[in-house]
């Protein structure tokens, strides 16, 4: 808090405002740290902070140089509606509709892809026509579609890959308004070939036409497998399907609240309506054109992220745990214990990772990857809080599998 | 305007109100994509007076607080702002005396509106509002099937309390947009006073949506935010922004005030995380700055008062009628179409509001800079001497 005190107190110097030195002169600097000395501090975490945030699958690294350096150019663009900034909220859609060789029609922005799950709920599910996701998927979809009075089938994992089960979930998908299919899946970390997902967008387009499926890619950029690639194609030419994306994980931005779906023309526009007034903000649409534009950037913060990730999986299977094939920018790692103990555990050594995820709760952790040198200090967290080492057998992927 | 009673329950009419606001609707969605293209003049010459906006930006100690959020590395904005949350709902919460509970943000008051009218109208429950008035309630009501009521103004261009009074029949929400976005006018502060209670004491499941977007614009003596009511009474709604005098209607946020229970019904669709970091680091700076130099705002309504008593002026001198601006906009009969002004005026590099149905000959024109509006009239006077020409 000393650190956070000290930044805010900056705020009120001279030349920050007319009023601001004669009313320090009056008041007094200590009266005004006295007075708000309970004020946050705008930073978060400090670079030097001790405690590890790998709770939430946000990208330690931030959105980069250029990224910063937009925003800081278009700081005097704050006061402007985003159809009115220098970068405005239709040239960023019509940059995005590019990367897929799309047109704009093709593409609706969003303050982060939260927005495109809710909608898309809200766009074509109903009383009679239910939502499909896996058991153990991300959980904004189902918790929509409950509040919209929206019938949920889930259907359980693939054992033992905590995968996706695709030949299920295509059963349940006939006559469903919706298919959530998180690819990668959080938070078990796995990831479907294009193959199997086109095999499976197949199948549901013909058996199952007014049935349409929602390919989440939060976490595409950081898949290794080579078997992967993204469904944004299937998007553009199956009517049924949209892929939404965001710039919260590899782009860096969870802050910044950006994302997007792509589809097919009519698609889209049905979603459309449904979206927030002017919902992305101007700084985030100048960070998300610049960093579209320095791809390098991304190559780069990918190759960090899986040798982060490689370090953590490592460290976790020479002491005897198996974890999913993790294609994202986070581990599922079966602890055998439960996730609260493990959490508090961690949370004891200022290290913060993921919530519940039923139903594994009892027995794996979600562990977001920080920097090589985060993880280098949590996992020697882990190997505390998680004390002996047990046996298991590895796990394997579900790559392949149609 | 002035239309009997009978006429007046006709413009009621389910079916024309939804048509009606169906368009604006597309209307909206069309203002945002078509923007870019309009004029012929480069980028950095257009004066843009058409979304009311504030040429001043958010101040430079709020600028400060973004750089110094973002850091050299920029790694605060690749983590979720939950932390700041929490302060900013305190924060607001001292500002106003009341409780954390109270408040509910939005990006925007937008989300705002769209929660109200979300939970507080139906097919059944109307919402009501004039005619025209800010559209996202009538907009989002469309949308969702909700029905719609709108209210012809009075010949003063103000919201008709009469007339409202009895359009509340059976209504699920009041949309009470005051100053009312795109006319500029105010209810004469007794006037509201009196008529809020009174139409919450008419009908029992009436909502009232306070929209206080313009409220640092206001001029007229006597006028007070209905927040302390807000409080009270859990049937009315204060919605905020920082989009117009604080400067950031890029940065987007919003907030409502109004009984904890009632936060906690609009907390039930609510969609949460849509405010960025940056924007809650702003936020932040801004409301340290309102304890710190209270008189910041108020200087900017100055400013805005001096450009729109300058503008009014311009166009009163000749001969154009202008309603009661209370805003950072004025509201102006061109008597011409509000289209061909609006082409006209773009194609010399200043944007001016779009057209308002039903008043085809008014603009909306948003107050810039004193400079910019120095230059502006200049045009204007062009545009307009070209129109009367081409008349005679």
């Amino acid at each position: 808090m000393t650190l956070s005190r000290r930044a805010f107190l900056r705020t009120v110097r001279p030349g920050a405002g007319a009023m601001s030195p004669a009313f320090i002169t009056a008041r007094g600097r200590e009266a005004l740290e006295g007075e708000h000395g309970s004020l946050p501090s705008p930073f978060i975490p400090p670079p030097d902070a001790d405690e590890i945030r790998i709770s939430s699958n946000e990208n330690p690294m931030g959105p980069g140089p250029s990224a910063v350096s937009a925003i800081r150019e278009n700081l005097g663009e704050s006061n402007r509606y985003p159809m009115n900034s220098k970068i405005t909220d239709s040239a960023v859609a019509k940059r995005i509709a590019t990367m897929f060789a799309a047109k704009p029609e093709n593409v609706v922005l969003a303050p982060g892809s939260t927005e495109v799950l809710r909608n898309s709920i809200r766009a074509f599910c109903g009383a009679d026509r239910p939502l499909v996701s896996g058991e153990c998927s991300y959980e904004n979809p189902v918790r929509d579609a409950e509040y919209f009075g929206v019938p949920v089938k889930t259907v359980a994992m693939h054992e033992p890959d905590l995968g996706l089960d695709l030949d299920k979930m295509a059963g349940a998908a006939l006559g469903a308004g919706l298919v959530f299919l998180c690819n990668p899946n959080n938070p078990t970390g796995t990831a479907h070939a294009h193959t199997a997902v086109a095999d499976f967008v197949r199948y549901v387009s013909k058996e199952s036409p007014y049935t349409y499926v929602l390919i989440d890619e939060a976490y595409n950029e950081y898949v290794t497998d080579p078997a992967y690639s993204s469904s944004a194609d299937l998007a553009l030419k199956y009517r049924n399907v949209f892929v939404s994306r965001t710039f919260s994980k590899a782009y860096g931005m969870a802050g910044l609240r950006q994302g997007y779906a792509v589809g097919g023309k009519e698609t889209i526009a049905t979603l459309a309506p449904y979206r927030l007034t002017f919902g992305t903000n101007v700084l985030g649409l100048s960070a998300v054109s610049a960093s579209l534009d320095d791809p390098g950037y991304i190559t780069k913060e990918i190759a960090r992220n899986t040798e982060a990730r490689k370090y953590t999986l490592d460290f976790f299977r020479s002491a005897g745990y198996t974890a999913t094939d993790s294609q994202t920018n986070f581990i599922f790692v079966k602890t055998n214990m439960p996730a609260k103990q493990f959490r508090e555990g961690c949370a004891k050594f200022k290290v913060q990772v993921g919530r519940d995820f039923p139903p594994y709760e009892k027995t794996h952790a979600r562990i977001s990857i920080g920097t090589m040198d985060e993880m280098k200090r949590a996992t020697e967290v882990f190997r505390q809080v998680l004390g002996t080492a047990p046996t298991d057998a590895p796990a394997q992927g579900p790559l392949g599998k149609s | 305007m002035s239309l009997s009673r009978r006429d007046f329950v006709r413009t009621l009419g389910v079916g024309a109100a939804g048509a009606y606001a169906a368009t604006l609707v597309s209307s909206r969605r069309q203002e945002a994509i078509a923007f870019a293209a309009q004029t012929g003049v480069s980028p950095s010459q257009v004066i843009n007076l058409s979304n009311n906006e504030n040429p001043m930006g958010p101040g430079q100690r709020v600028l400060d607080a973004i750089e110094r959020a973002l850091g050299p590395s920029g790694a605060f904005a690749g983590r979720y702002p939950f932390p700041l949350d929490k302060p900013l709902h305190e924060m607001i919460a001292k500002k106003w005396n009341v409780k954390p509970e109270n408040v509910m943000l939005g990006a925007g008051s937008t989300q705002i509106l769209v929660n109200s009218t979300h939970i507080y109208t139906s097919k059944e429950k109307a919402v009501v509002g004039s005619l025209p008035t800010y559209e996202e309630c009538f907009g989002y009501a469309a949308l969702i099937g909700s029905r719609t009521k709108a209210v012809p103004l009075t010949s003063e261009f103000r919201m008709d309390l009469d007339k409202t009074m009895y359009a509340l029949k059976g209504a699920g929400m009041m949309f009470y947009c005051n100053p009312n976005n795109p006319v500029a006018s105010l209810v004469n502060p007794s006037d509201s006073k009196e008529f809020l209670p009174r139409a919450l004491k008419a009908n029992k499941d009436l909502r009232i949506l306070v929209d206080e977007a313009y409220i640092d614009y206001v001029t007229t003596p006597g006028h007070e935010t209905m927040i302390p009511m807000a409080v009270q009474e859990p049937r009315l709604i204060v919605a905020r922004t920082f989009s117009k005098a604080y400067g950031m209607a890029g940065l987007r946020v919003g907030y409502a005030i109004a009984h904890e229970n009632t936060i906690k019904e609009l907390d039930k669709f609510h969609m949460g995380n849509t405010i960025s970091g940056l924007s809650y680091a702003a936020v932040l700076a801004a409301l340290e700055r309102d304890v710190a130099d209270p008189s910041y705002i108020p200087n900017e309504s100055k400013r805005n008062e001096q450009a729109r008593a300058f503008t009014l002026k311009w166009f009163a001198d000749r001969g154009y009628k202008a309603t009661d601006a209370q805003a950072n906009f004025t509201f102006v009969d061109v008597a011409m179409p509000v289209e061909d002004f609006q082409a006209a005026c773009a194609k010399e590099g200043i944007k001016v509001g779009r057209p308002f149905p039903p008043l085809w000959t008014h603009c909306r024109i948003s107050i810039g800079t004193m400079d910019e509006m120095q230059r502006a009239v200049q045009v204007f006077d062009k545009v307009l001497s070209a129109a009367k020409a081409k008349a005679a």
